[in-house]
């Protein structure tokens, strides 16, 4: 017992405060699942009329509200 | 009426199936008329587990397609009267489940069956999403270990966003079984406890289950594992469905190793 001591933290404790940390960060996600597949969508209807550079989409929340910003760069004519 | 129970992971391979043919088959053996349906399109395995991979000419699709009715596809276990059994398609793929057909599919098991286990696919694409969307209750299946509680606490966000139920105001109960959990590494603080787990995903626990090897001989067998009176693991699934229908079991600590902890701690005081 005394051995453990000199071992530093037991795994078990590591693992609950790493898992603690990771998934409130999860759960505060500034993502959809489905925001993958949506952002292949925008660029495959996009790229019909322009050359897209970099598209970005974040999830804002405020009170009960959410709303999506996309941001799409592309190069100039 | 029947109740609804989806039975998901998060992550796979922590004994969703294995869970969902014993927890069916232990509460067939309560005397409960109990149907467990394998919902993991294209991955076909609860078949296997229960020993009726021979027995299956139709599935769930050709159900929900009209092509057959559900008592042409249901298959009745020969160990208990009171067992059935839905197959997953293995041939289509995972994009044939549609909401309404899915539906109309739970409604009608619901009206025969007073227990019906859904086996949801691993992962959080559409057909894990085709599971939970009209069921009543989900059991969330978890390994004491980090990858398998992130993966189960993604799950249960889902769970709570897409479910008819809390769509319309309700609420689906959630409970977590805890499968595989090696005593003595509990003891040593080598691996998460139970308590550990509760306090991370916050919700009510219905079951402990302790590794056993027996589990991997029963499926080679296709004999669930809950009709072996001595494995451990058989034990807790039967404590587990004797829960379910109602009845009040005391939660046995696997946590403490029997023939470790407790009996050195014994031995000091000899």
């Amino acid at each position: 017992m005394i051995l453990d001591w000199f071992k530093g933290k037991k795994s078990a404790i590591v693992a609950k405060d790493r898992l603690t940390i990771a998934i409130m960060a999860d759960r505060t996600s500034t993502s959809y699942p489905f925001m993958d597949k949506m952002k292949g969508e925008i660029v495959d209807v996009v790229r019909k009329y322009v050359d897209i550079r970099a598209i970005n989409i974040t999830k804002e929340e405020q009170d009960n509200l959410e709303a999506l910003s996309i941001d799409i760069e592309f190069n100039k004519n | 009426m029947g109740i609804v129970i989806a039975v998901i992971s998060g992550k796979g391979g922590v004994g969703k199936t294995t869970a969902t043919g014993n927890l069916g088959l232990g509460i067939a053996m309560n005397g409960k008329k109990c149907i467990v349906v394998d919902f993991d399109v294209g991955q076909r395995n609860l078949d296997m587990i229960l020993g009726l991979e021979n027995r299956v000419v139709y599935d769930m699709v050709h159900v929900m397609d009209e092509e057959v009715a559900l008592s042409q596809a249901v298959i009745k276990s020969k160990s208990n009267e009171n067992f059935f059994f839905l197959a997953a398609s293995q041939t289509k793929d995972k994009s044939v489940l549609k909401s309404s057909k899915v539906k109309k599919l739970i409604l009608n098991l619901k009206e025969q069956y007073e227990y019906v286990l859904l086996d949801s696919p691993a992962g959080i694409e559409s057909g894990f999403e085709h599971t939970i969307e009209f069921a009543d209750a989900a059991i969330i299946v978890v390994n004491p270990e980090v990858s398998s509680i992130r993966d189960a606490d993604r799950a249960i966000g889902i769970l709570d966003s897409k479910s008819h139920k809390v769509k319309e105001g309700g609420e689906v109960a959630k409970y977590l079984i805890i499968n595989r959990i090696i005593a003595n590494m509990v003891q040593k603080g080598e691996m998460l406890s139970s308590k550990d787990i509760l306090d991370i995903l916050n919700i009510k626990l219905l079951g402990k289950i302790p590794e056993d090897k027996r589990v991997i001989d029963a499926s080679n067998q296709g004999r669930p594992i809950i009709l072996d009176n001595t494995s451990e693991a058989g034990n807790a699934y039967k404590r587990i469905s004797n829960r379910m229908c109602g009845k009040s079991v005391e939660m046995k600590d696997i946590e403490i190793d029997s023939d470790g902890f407790l009996r050195k701690l014994a031995g000091i005081f000899k």
